[in-house]
């Protein structure tokens, strides 16, 4: 691997030079203080937050977040993931309707389940040609805006009318 | 291969009484007493913010990296098991937050360097790097350790870590194969690499 073997003993001395480097006197006076007031305070932000009422402790979403975005590869698999399981929902979904083009039985008259009816086109190709200045008349209205009417057959009686008689 | 190994601190040995009141230590933080946690902050800081700075080369992400180090031992005590020390557990945070750290800020760090003690200018071995090239001792050695800093900062992180942790900390392979999750073969051929980088990179400066 190496023609001659290495010898390190400078780069060491040079090394050596690191452990000199020192943090400001008296960092490490006030350090662990510092650390415990931090916990102390996060703690009480923890209890009070408005997520807490419904999520109890959310320090686990925190940290979970806090790991996707140090990982790609866990953010990609889990962003593919949640694509899979989209794009497995869509087919599922679709799998449970029959094909438009299967056969129905003789007087079924129930619309199919996700397809909307079209609705009646009235066809305009035998009634006049509309426009605003056009008198309304029967028959321009199409056949199909009759039945509107003639569903529900009306039943009248009598008025009644007292006067207090 | 030399390999100049540095003065090694010790790890507290399972078997010690320091470790032992670590043990208790570790027990009673559990429990949520922030008075036995300090206890540890303490017993670990400058060990864990220097590992931070090293890597780093910056006093302020070294702060803040150290700090949220903790705070995050603390969240997780409940999940630390004891089948490591104490010790190294905290290690092993303070490393995979900080490589996490380095990641996001890749291409994006600046160095913000510690001053160096007075002791520098009496270390026999690093002045001998530098007599012949300046007469005051103190810009010399400044030089130097932004030399060195800059090179540290163009190796990856994995490399540093191991420099870092074994050359300039002392620690042994075994310990760092423990904190970086890896067998002790793996932690020599990265340090025997991290080392050859270096020494291309700072070949004006050893002779």
């Amino acid at each position: 691997m190496n023609p001659e073997p290495e010898n390190f003993d400078q780069l060491q001395k040079l090394l050596a030079l690191k452990r000199h480097e020192s943090p400001p006197p008296g960092y490490f006076n006030g350090f662990s203080r510092k650390v415990t007031a931090r916990i102390q305070s996060n703690q009480k932000r923890r209890w009070q937050g408005p997520a807490a009422l419904f999520l109890g402790d959310t320090t686990w979403l925190t940290e979970v977040w806090d790991e996707i975005r140090a990982n790609p590869l866990l953010a990609g698999g889990l962003s593919t993931a949640v694509c899979a399981v989209l794009i497995l929902g869509f087919i599922a979904s679709g799998k449970n309707e029959p094909p438009s083009g299967s056969p129905r039985l003789a007087g079924d008259q129930t619309p199919l389940r996700g397809v909307s009816a079209p609705a009646p086109t009235p066809s305009l190709a035998q009634s006049q040609p509309l426009s605003s200045t056009n008198p309304v008349t029967s028959g321009a209205l199409p056949n199909s805006l009759d039945s509107l009417f003639n569903q529900a057959p009306l039943h009248s009686a009598p008025a009644k009318a007292g006067f207090g008689n | 291969m030399s390999t100049g190994d540095p003065p090694t601190h010790k790890a507290p040995s399972p078997a010690s009484a320091e470790s032992v009141a670590e043990s208790e230590l570790v027990a009673r933080a559990r429990k949520g007493d922030l008075t036995a946690y300090d206890a540890l902050v303490r017993r670990y800081q400058e060990r864990i913010y220097a590992t931070v700075y090293h890597m780093t080369s910056n006093h302020e992400d070294a702060n803040d990296l150290a700090q949220e180090t903790f705070i995050k031992g603390f969240q997780a005590l409940n999940s630390f098991k004891g089948g490591s020390s104490f010790y190294t557990w905290i290690y092993r945070i303070a490393v995979n937050k900080t490589i996490n750290f380095l990641k996001q800020r890749r291409n994006r760090s600046h160095m913000s360097l510690n001053d160096l003690d007075a002791s520098a200018e009496n270390n026999p071995d690093l002045l001998s790097l530098i007599s012949d090239q300046t007469p005051r001792r103190a810009a010399g050695l400044n030089e130097l350790q932004r030399k060195l800093n800059a090179a540290l900062l163009r190796l990856s992180e994995q490399h540093r870590l191991v420099v870092t942790l074994h050359d300039v900390q002392g620690l042994s392979h075994e310990e760092i194969a423990g904190i970086m999750d890896c067998n002790s073969g793996t932690v020599r051929s990265r340090l025997f690499y991290a080392r050859q980088q270096l020494q291309a990179m700072l070949s004006d400066y050893l002779k």
